[in-house]
């Protein structure tokens, strides 16, 4: 009887198996599926703004948009097996804005020059629109923008007693990377000078990654890769870059940077007051409100520069772009739905939700700066300073070899040695994508 | 005299040492469920100098766990993951046994050769098959469905593995008898054959269950809506572009390690005993 109960319970298991295989196809993101229009499917991590947003979009347009939400870190990876595989799932792509080149090699990404007219597309920041635009097709619009800021924590600063005079300082006249290690080292040796507390003098947001580090030798006048964006040999291993590397892995060598630990680590640490200065991106003003901080703990300045480059200050730009999916069945829907996104009035809902700085000067309201502050020194920096990442298809490639380099250089390896298996590994990456 | 004191302090040091290779082994553990009761900000306060409160909280707080639970649905992705295994286990048990029942008992053509490629599937890491899997799965129709997890991991070769080997113990003598009593495969296998497995049944059960329980990319590329998503799945959630939570992380980890434990221990010994005779042969 017992044996009978069991052999009962596997087939009905079984059968379970197949009834649910055959009842449920998915999503219907196809076509149809909404009543009376179309249905548009997306894949993201700024699921709440989206839906807002794609609400007010259904109720005025009648097209509705399914969005499915996954976490920040497996949006490429996931993307790249659904898109490889020539899949229809997903209408609308987000691209981190470097990846759009990557994606147009690959003939992931549906030109949009139909959905947006010159004047729309000329709206947008230069540097956001240079990286969503590929052999002079546009294929990805910029959702939002973002930008280098630096923060420092007023509680250690006073324990420290070190006074400084923040207002000082604007966007043609910033405290120098010289002068706040010497801030830095005062401060540390103040409030830890055995190195017990694990208090650091300055912190790097995105540390070891090319967002942020390559701005060190950005900000000495170097670039990211060749004007033809073939080679990045003369170029990572300029002059430049080789200062500004060998400047961040003496100071990391001496303590004032942090050694060991991973990129959002660092971000905590700022919170629980672990570290006196902070360089992170304008939107972590919201994070640092919701690690229960106020302005009476913190405060925000522009990105330091370096003395004798005080010209070539380059800050972090560029934010995640939305395209349309060549293999997508309503790719002119999606094309509409991308322009409300990015240029229309979704994008007036989706900003102050998602907290990204705006992908324009013209979206810079009120409202925003009110609730973000900091977007006061991104707008700044988005007209004068931002530098765009490298563009190139060979970006992912391009990406894990810099960072490598940068945690090595991090971990005290030879700096000609970094630089040259850098070199070697980049250019036969970017060798690849130039025959084919 | 010198001799006992000689022996106690022998056996002190071995104490000792077993006492820290204990604390060495639950660390692992002891640190995310200690930490899972506190706020981020004050697990990184108390991270340097080392001491007590980097390991205990100071101040004890549920605060994560109704997080996970109220703000991001964590019930409902643990209710998917116990439904996708409550349809795995039975189904590779059913095909797994019945393959090896074929396997073990009976002859055919490129029996052997048909074996083998069985024992390759897994030899392929999962990833080397993701790509392919995904396209097929999603030509079937079956992306974001309980089909499009389950029928993937129905048939394991491990599993089959493990039932062929113990298998291969059972006297073939006592299917020969079930045929002279006038019954067919289906008694033998059902009425000798399975109630003779139990060990070997629950280590079969028990080895997917981990499997499946950990298993991250495939429900990530299969189920990624809300409906069918997974605890591995949503546990990545909480580390987002700019902010890692700690503290929820460490609180669904917590959670989602509990279950297991809780069903493991009363079967481990069966689980031994499944392994070692399905697996090692004297």
């Amino acid at each position: 009887m017992k044996r009978q109960v069991i052999s009962v319970l596997m087939g009905v298991s079984l059968l379970a198996v197949m009834v649910s295989g055959c009842g449920k196809k998915g999503d219907g993101a196809d076509d149809g599926g909404s009543e009376g229009g179309k249905t548009l499917k997306i894949l993201t991590h700024y699921d709440a703004a989206f839906a807002e947003a794609a609400k007010k979009y259904e109720e005025e347009t009648g097209v509705k948009v399914e969005i499915e939400q996954t976490a920040y870190e497996n949006i490429g990876d996931t993307l790249e097996v659904v898109l490889s595989s020539q899949s229809d799932e997903y209408d609308l792509i987000m691209a981190d804005g470097p990846n759009t080149s990557a994606y147009v090699s690959r003939g992931y990404l549906e030109p949009l020059t139909e959905y947006f007219t010159e004047e729309e597309k000329e709206s947008f920041s230069p540097e956001l629109l240079k990286q969503g635009t590929v052999n002079d097709e546009f294929y990805a619009a910029p959702l939002g923008d973002s930008s280098t800021v630096l923060y420092y924590n007023k509680n250690l600063l006073k324990q420290a007693g070190i006074e400084v005079d923040w207002s000082q300082y604007t966007g043609e006249s910033r405290i120098t990377w010289e002068e706040l290690v010497d801030l830095a080292k005062k401060a540390v040796a103040e409030l830890d000078p055995d190195g017990s507390k694990g208090i650091y003098g300055i912190e790097i947001g995105q540390v070891s990654s090319v967002y942020q580090m390559n701005l060190l030798a950005n900000s000495m006048g170097g670039k990211n890769i060749s004007d033809d964006g073939k080679t990045v040999k003369g170029v990572i291993d300029s002059d430049e870059w080789k200062d500004a590397i060998a400047w961040y892995q003496g100071l990391v060598e001496e303590g004032v940077f942090s050694k060991g630990v991973s990129g959002l680590e660092t971000y905590n640490n700022f919170y629980a007051g672990k570290c006196v200065f902070e360089w992170m991106t304008a939107d972590s003003y919201t994070f640092c409100l919701d690690a229960d901080l106020t302005e009476e703990d913190f405060g925000w300045t522009y990105q330091p520069c370096f003395e004798g480059h005080e010209d070539e200050v380059a800050t972090g730009c560029g934010n995640w772009a939305l395209g349309v999916s060549a293999f997508s069945n309503n790719k002119e829907e999606a094309g509409k739905f991308v322009n409300y996104m990015t240029y229309g009035e979704g994008n007036d809902i989706f900003l102050p939700i998602s907290g990204m700085g705006p992908n324009t000067s013209a979206r810079y309201t009120d409202e925003l700066t009110e609730k973000n502050p900091v977007l006061e020194i991104a707008k700044y920096e988005a007209e004068n300073t931002a530098f765009v990442r490298a563009v190139t298809p060979a970006f992912n490639e391009y990406s894990a070899a810099l960072s490598t380099m940068w945690e090595d250089i991090r971990n005290g390896a030879d700096i000609e040695e970094a630089m040259e298996s850098t070199v070697e590994q980049i250019d036969s990456a970017l060798g690849e994508y130039n025959e084919s | 005299m010198k001799r006992f004191d000689k022996k106690r302090l022998g056996k002190a040091g071995i104490y000792l040492l077993l006492v820290i290779v204990l604390i060495i082994s639950l660390f692992p553990i002891i640190y995310p469920l200690l930490s899972s009761f506190r706020t981020d900000n004050e697990l990184f306060e108390n991270m340097a100098p080392f001491n007590w409160h980097t390991i205990v909280p100071i101040e004890w707080t549920w605060e994560n766990y109704i997080a996970i639970f109220k703000e991001y649905q964590f019930g409902s992705y643990l209710k998917n993951t116990l439904i996708m295994i409550a349809l795995i286990i039975p189904g590779t048990i059913v095909i797994c046994s019945l393959a090896a029942f074929a396997f073990s008992f009976y002859d055919f053509k490129m029996k052997k050769q048909l074996f083998a490629l069985f024992l390759l599937t897994f030899m392929i890491p999962g990833e080397a098959i993701a790509l392919p899997l995904y396209s097929l799965v999603n030509s079937m129709g079956l992306i974001n469905t309980y089909a499009g997890l389950v029928l993937p991991a129905l048939a394991n070769g491990l599993v089959l593995f493990l039932f062929v080997q113990f298998f291969s113990d059972t006297p073939k003598a006592l299917l020969e008898s079930v045929e002279i009593d006038g019954g067919g495969w289906w008694t033998s296998f059902s009425r000798i054959v399975l109630p003779l497995s139990k060990p070997i049944l629950i280590t079969a059960g028990l080895m997917v269950f981990v499997n499946q329980w950990n298993d991250y990319l495939w429900p990530l590329l299969a189920a990624r809506a809300q409906e069918v998503k997974v605890v591995t799945v949503a546990v990545a959630n909480f580390k987002e572009q700019n902010v890692i939570h700690w503290g929820y992380i460490y609180a669904a980890s917590t959670v989602s390690a509990l279950i297991p434990i809780f069903i493991f221990l009363p079967f481990q010994k069966y689980f031994v005993q499944g392994i070692t005779s399905g697996g090692v042969k004297g």
